[in-house]
């Protein structure tokens, strides 16, 4: 590894670009890569006329809070979707790592006849995406009550996040010592303060599937377009677009700024905070 | 998002060493099946079923609203002489085969920028990486705010620095609007192929590109000849979830171009919406899907035969 920048560059071989050169290059790419979001967490910024001015200024020329304290008006419905979204969220990670910590645990420690088989087709449920599933999953959640419903997003959610969690989280059950059980198995302890107690073993394996699922549950667009029907029920990808349909001319920019900052910010702080866990849930998928 | 992990690969579980050998008691294989029931009873009624029912729809005339009627294989014949559908795949098919190179290229020399550890490393990394933790509906409506031609800052940009004489209106052209989706595709998802590809690079040993070095070996050549064939088990994961993402590419479609414009940018996915949820022919739209996920089995199918090749070559 060159690992530090006082290390000499250019001693560990020729053709390794100079340590100037490899910042100033990277530099660009973090900017250029960066750019879109930052311009946009400016616009958000500008007053409802400045927005809407032509040609656009590049940074607010009075910054002002305005296409924020806008989001709350209940036409826009953007202050209910923020709630919806945030339920949606909370309550497809919450299900989703239940019951998958319950599966995981079954399919790991109790291998009861045919469990390898289940397992086995589970995973492969991976390889049917939810968009291939529309038209029978809108008639079978229909039948059930369950369109134009946040329940109803939240069951498709965990559905499709189940096998990819239940493979982590069993990943992380193997990894703990056979001992380990046998010590709690000796002490007698029910299912309940044996799960507890091996808790923090599981740690990686739970963060990952909660975060996983969360991202797929806040921005889930796809599914919430087709399910949800009045905007009272809308989650934030979906109101977003009640913000440009309609007359394309007359969009409110700076209240779909505003709101793009919304939706995107808890995934930006999210991801920064957890990003070991995302990257290990990629590698756990990778096959490695 | 949920294409995310839609095309992940299938990998195998390690074993444990038999520390479970004592007889299992009937009791506990019960415990095994409850706990395992609430999470199988979900995808019963929320994955088996519906996968079920689409067999049936998809041999049935099953309006939105409405009496169902049986058909048979009606809804197959119209699908393989319907142009529409057909030119919808032809797009999706094309839009994967622009996306999916571009993406690993790009994705393996951001990854050879960002493979050591140097000062500020891990801003870049990040910098990269956060627009795969946005949504892509998110992404869609960012670069809507950016580039339509009245208040978009991007139009501003490209005027100020002479490459444009004024703001273009990126989706009145067909290739412009395209050009723009692949852009938010790929800034959206590249920093997903450039970790996988980073492991990847990680994952051979230090000594292997030594000795190449030694015999001789260019930074080019040990790349392309050393490297990526011993990373390939990267390279065909980072290759088959970008195409999967593409081939089933909706949200940045619907929110940026609407599918136009004149019905020029309308991918399978987008066919099969506007089937069962515009025009309300869910028997139909079930068809399309059947063929449509046959086609990407086989896509994935193919993908792991490659890799278990590898493996054992």
């Amino acid at each position: 590894m060159s690992g530090v920048v006082s290390a000499p560059a250019g001693l560990r071989g020729a053709g390794r670009p100079g340590a100037w050169t490899w910042a100033l290059v990277a530099a660009m790419v973090a900017v250029l890569f960066a750019s879109p979001l930052i311009a946009v967490l400016l616009g958000s910024f500008k007053s409802p006329a400045e927005a809407a001015r032509t040609p656009p200024t590049y940074v607010p020329d009075e910054p002002s809070l305005r296409n924020y304290t806008a989001l709350q008006d209940s036409s826009a419905g953007v202050w209910t979707a923020i709630g919806n979204s945030a339920l949606v969220a909370a309550g497809s990670v919450v299900l989703t790592v239940v019951l998958a910590l319950l599966a995981a645990y079954g399919f790991e420690r109790y291998r009861f006849r045919g469990s390898e088989a289940v397992f086995v087709l589970m995973l492969a449920a991976i390889m049917v995406p939810f968009q291939i599933l529309v038209s029978p999953l809108y008639v079978v959640l229909n039948a059930l009550g369950l369109t134009n419903s946040l329940v109803g997003i939240v069951l498709v959610i965990t559905t499709f996040q189940l096998p990819f969690s239940v493979f982590v989280i069993r990943n992380s059950f193997a990894a703990i010592p056979g001992e380990l059980y046998e010590a709690a198995a000796v002490d007698g302890a029910g299912l309940w303060r044996t799960l507890r107690a091996l808790a923090p073993l599981l740690r990686a394996g739970l963060i990952t599937a909660a975060l996983f699922t969360f991202f797929a549950a806040w921005n889930e667009f796809f599914a919430a377009l087709i399910l949800l029907a009045d905007q009272d029920r809308f989650t934030l990808p979906v109101v977003l677009t009640t913000l440009i349909s309609g007359a394309r001319g007359s969009v409110d920019w700076g209240l779909l700024q505003s709101g793009v900052i919304v939706t995107v910010l808890p995934c930006v702080v999210i991801f920064i905070v957890l990003q070991k866990y995302y990257v290990s849930g990629m590698t756990a998928g990778a096959g490695k | 998002m949920s294409g995310l992990l839609t095309g992940g690969v299938a990998p195998s579980i390690r074993r444990r060493p038999a520390a479970t050998s004592r007889r299992r008691s009937a009791r506990d294989r019960r415990t095994g099946l409850l706990l395992v029931v609430p999470a199988l009873a979900l995808v019963a009624v929320v994955f088996v079923a519906p996968l079920a029912l689409s067999v049936v729809m998809s041999l049935s005339d099953w309006p939105l609203l409405g009496e169902r009627t049986f058909v048979g294989f009606d809804n197959y014949t119209r699908l393989f002489a319907d142009p529409q559908a057909r030119q919808a795949i032809v797009f999706t098919l094309g839009f994967a085969a622009v996306v999916t190179p571009l993406t690993l290229v790009a994705g393996l020399v951001l990854a050879l920028l960002v493979q050591h550890r140097r000062r500020g490393i891990g801003l870049v990394r990040t910098a990269v990486f956060v627009p795969v933790a946005i949504g892509f509906a998110s992404a869609s409506y960012l670069f809507l705010a950016l580039t339509n031609s009245s208040t978009g800052v991007f139009g501003r940009l490209l005027t100020d620095l002479g490459i444009t004489e004024r703001p273009v209106d990126w989706l009145l052209r067909p290739r412009l609007a395209m050009l723009l989706v692949v852009l938010v595709t790929l800034w959206k998802t590249v920093g997903f192929a450039m970790i996988a590809l980073m492991n990847g690079l990680h994952s051979v040993g230090r000594d292997v590109e030594e000795a190449a070095r030694v015999d001789g070996a260019g930074a080019l050549r040990i790349l392309l000849q050393i490297k990526l064939p011993m990373m390939r088990d990267s390279v065909a994961f980072a290759a088959t979830f970008t195409a999967i993402g593409a081939f089933l590419a909706f949200d940045q479609f619907y929110i940026l171009t609407g599918g136009g414009p004149s019905n020029s940018t309308i991918t399978a996915v987008y066919r099969i919406y506007n089937t069962a949820f515009i025009q309300g022919q869910l028997g139909y739209a079930a068809a399309m899907s059947l063929v449509f996920l046959v086609f990407l089995l086989i896509v994935t199918g193919a993908q792991l035969a490659l890799l278990r090749r590898g493996r054992v070559t």
